[in-house]
């Protein structure tokens, strides 16, 4: 081992040869998918497209990864469990031809367990592009919401929805949603029926995906009681939603959960049937 | 393996959607908010891919290297070619037996990167020492926009051998 005070030969390069790339693209870029069963192997039906725009073969390599709990997940979502449950066809690494975008196709494999019921789930797809020393990389984020549904145990995360999304029409404009606190305080949550902000600037905005499109028509008749409600640790409550009057096109809403420390959401959706 | 019935979106195109009935609300449904993410690495004059950054030739231990500034230095001009706003982090891999820091020390080498503009270095750097996703440099980098990225390496100030080492460096875009 040498001290400080010899000089030290360290040559570094970060070397791309002139026939790499140092382009990426790769799409979708995010998605929301709803309604994912629980306890089936899940073809999503949208696939992963990693595209060489160069004239030259292009090594890549895939990954999955839950985004950091302290990262930039967005509201309403938590990372994935396990990111065994999210997976992409074929071998993490690959060449594509010059000109050539590659297609893999994206499945959803939740084990049959009570407490994936009603998730809203973030996951993100690292695409990392050449061999040299200098690379280039796309994080994907994608979105995750299971099959909403009223269960009897305690859905997976720090608050639990039951069922995490309410669907109303002109026969039923009345549905209870269950809070479940996993955590160890006592939770002071207040409730109240939001559309996502959409930035001006910068361009598309992430925010939690519709179904169809968020609707002021229903936002303005959604009642909830209570509005704040306290939820011991390790306890449950139970808050009512009513359709105050019957919207006249399909529409959907979300209400929002909130407290100081943390941050969930449940779908309402309206739909007035033809 | 069960195949779901399947609606898939474009969020941009649902404010005229077909209307959705209470059928379909049960159905896995795909919304893509994005549809692609697209960045590209340049040189500072943006005259073509980015090339090397090479360190040569003896340098002491513990001694710092800057990517040059000017539209002829070897900083990098990084391009989103998205229709998003991008983060942009980056981390460093391959070290060959060196491991990254939040400070240079024995066989550890301390990598920082920064958002400048072509004639200057940022004015504080920030630290790369965390693996993928990495440590994020510059936020909300808006749609269509390029920024100039500079690197900053400062050398192991105790290493076992003189030997040549390359470090992999990765700079990775999420919306």
């Amino acid at each position: 081992m040498r001290s400080n005070s010899i000089l030290m030969l360290c040559v570094l390069f970060m070397i791309i040869g002139s026939s790499v790339s140092l382009a990426i693209k790769v799409s979708p870029g995010v998605f929301t998918v709803n309604n994912v069963p629980v306890g089936e192997n899940t073809l999503l039906g949208i696939e992963l497209k990693v595209h060489n725009n160069s004239d030259e073969v292009q090594q890549y390599e895939v990954s999955v990864i839950a985004p950091p709990e302290t990262g930039n997940i967005l509201e309403g979502y938590i990372p994935i469990p396990n990111t065994e449950f999210f997976y992409i066809e074929g071998e993490n690494e690959f060449e594509v031809p010059p000109r050539t975008v590659e297609s893999r196709k994206m499945y959803c494999s939740i084990p049959d367990t009570t407490i994936y019921y009603n998730q809203k789930w973030e996951v993100s797809v690292t695409v990392s592009a050449g061999k040299g020393m200098l690379r280039t990389a796309v994080g994907t984020r994608y979105f995750i919401e299971t099959v909403p549904k009223e269960t009897e145990t305690a859905p997976y995360g720090d608050i639990g929805l039951s069922p995490s999304a309410i669907t109303f029409g002109p026969e039923k404009l009345e549905g209870k949603v269950k809070i479940y606190n996993s955590t160890e305080k006592k939770l002071d949550l207040e409730l109240t029926p939001y559309i996502p902000e959409v930035k001006e600037s910068g361009g598309i905005t992430i925010r939690p995906a519709v179904l169809g499109s968020f609707s002021e028509a229903l936002f303005g008749v959604i009642e909830i009681e209570p509005e704040k409600i306290s939820v011991a640790p390790g306890g449950t409550a139970e808050i009512g939603i009513t359709c105050k009057e019957m919207p006249e096109e399909n529409s959907e809403v979300l209400i929002k959960i909130e407290s100081e420390e943390t941050f969930d959401f449940i779908r309402v959706f309206y739909s007035a049937g033809q | 393996m069960k195949k779901a019935l399947l609606l898939v979106g474009v969020a941009a195109l649902l404010l005229s959607a077909l209307p959705l009935l209470a059928a379909d609300l049960d159905e896995m449904h795909i919304t893509v908010t994005v549809e692609y993410i697209d960045i590209t690495l340049r040189t500072a004059d943006d005259g073509g891919d980015y090339g090397t950054w090479a360190i040569p030739g003896v340098v002491a231990t513990g001694s710092q290297h800057t990517m040059t500034t000017g539209s002829g230095g070897d900083h990098i001009l990084v391009k989103n070619n998205s229709s998003v706003a991008l983060d942009f982090s980056a981390y460093s891999s391959d070290a060959g037996g060196w491991t990254a820091g939040a400070a240079a020390g024995n066989e550890v080498y301390l990598l920082e990167g920064g958002k400048g503009d072509v004639d200057n270095e940022p004015g504080t750097y920030t630290t790369l020492d965390d693996p993928d996703p990495g440590d994020q440099y510059v936020a909300a980098e808006p749609a269509n926009t390029d920024h100039h990225l500079y690197l900053q390496l400062t050398v192991p100030t105790v290493v076992a051998d003189g030997a040549e080492h390359d470090i992999t460096v990765t700079v990775k875009a999420t919306p």
